[in-house]
């Protein structure tokens, strides 16, 4: 019998895409050089939370350092945390991964104004970046992507390529996908077809 | 393809949402015997309307919320759309009910 092991190291969490994803310059490059920049970004912690008490906002934007957006389809936050607006009193936080931020809220407030949901085993990140990256989006959903409509800050809860997709657009050509990590491979694949006639960087 | 505008996320695909039903349906008051009849009315009886159809949709791949959609079910164009307390046949002044 195996001898389970306990040490940290074997608790890391584990990337989705891992086995999938091959470095390097893919498709059409062109003398310019790739049009399209692809990364996964790993391994992060993503909490939804749901509250409807005003207060308990307020407090929790006191605890996070930043605000919480009440604005629809929109993002507030810095490099590090980003909180993005999912629907009605339901917002999703996200950030690198290194504490526990789930037990910092949870140690802070009681489970009856703020309800949590660990996502983050259940959810993959991409980062699309580049002049193209907005035309992938276009080929995946039918949300009005061009840049006068969705500007950095802004976030869309979508079907892109038939799959649930949360999409953030963190800067005028830098796009976070957020997708379940069980069809990450099915995205990432569809990715690299989408991206072969731009020319596309994994980095 | 139908565009729903989801009073919350703007013009989306109809893929993203759910269809829910008849949104003329209002649930009865008391869950007592004596209201069979109503409670029987609320849970299986439907009109089959040629033309204009409140109905509600779920926006499942988005934010989740209800949307009421005013419909023409002949032409399948979409009217209008709203929160589900909202009434869009007196929203649309000038546009009546084809049944
Ligand atoms: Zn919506």
């Amino acid at each position: 019998m195996t001898e389970v092991n306990t040490s940290k190291n074997s608790l890391r969490r584990r990337s989705g895409l891992a086995h999938v994803i091959n470095y390097g310059q893919f498709g059409n490059i062109t003398l310019s050089g790739p049009s399209l920049f692809i990364c996964e970004r790993h391994p992060l912690t993503i909490l939804q939370l749901d509250t409807n008490k005003s207060k308990t906002l307020t407090d929790l934007s006191n605890l996070l350092n930043v605000e919480f957006p009440h604005t629809t389809n929109t993002c507030k936050g810095n490099d590090e945390r980003r909180i993005l607006w999912l629907g009605p009193n339901r917002w999703l936080i996200v950030e690198p991964e290194h504490g526990c931020l789930q037990t910092l809220i949870k140690n802070e407030f009681n489970s009856s104004e703020v309800f949590l949901t660990d996502l983050s085993h259940g959810r993959s990140t991409v980062r699309l970046r580049g002049r193209k990256a907005r035309d992938i989006l276009m080929k995946g959903s039918g949300v009005d992507w061009h840049l006068n409509s969705f500007v950095t800050d802004n976030c869309a809860h979508t079907k892109l390529f038939d799959l649930a997709a949360t999409v953030d657009c963190r800067d005028i050509d830098v796009f976070d996908i957020y997708i379940a990590r069980g069809f990450a491979e099915d995205f990432w694949e569809i990715l690299q077809d989408a991206a072969a006639e731009f020319g596309y960087q994994v980095d | 393809m139908l565009i729903i505008n989801c009073p919350l996320c703007g013009p989306r695909d109809h893929a993203e949402f759910t269809y829910v039903g008849d949104a003329t349906k209002n649930r009865p008051e008391n869950s007592d015997n004596s209201n069979d009849n109503a409670w029987y009315d609320f849970v299986y009886l439907r009109d089959n309307p040629k033309g204009l159809h409140q109905e509600l949709w779920q926006h499942s791949f988005g934010c989740r919320c209800f949307v009421k959609v005013l419909r023409n079910t002949l032409t399948h164009e979409i009217i209008a759309t709203g929160m589900p307390k909202d009434n869009l046949i007196l929203k649309e002044k000038g546009l009546e009910l084809s049944v």
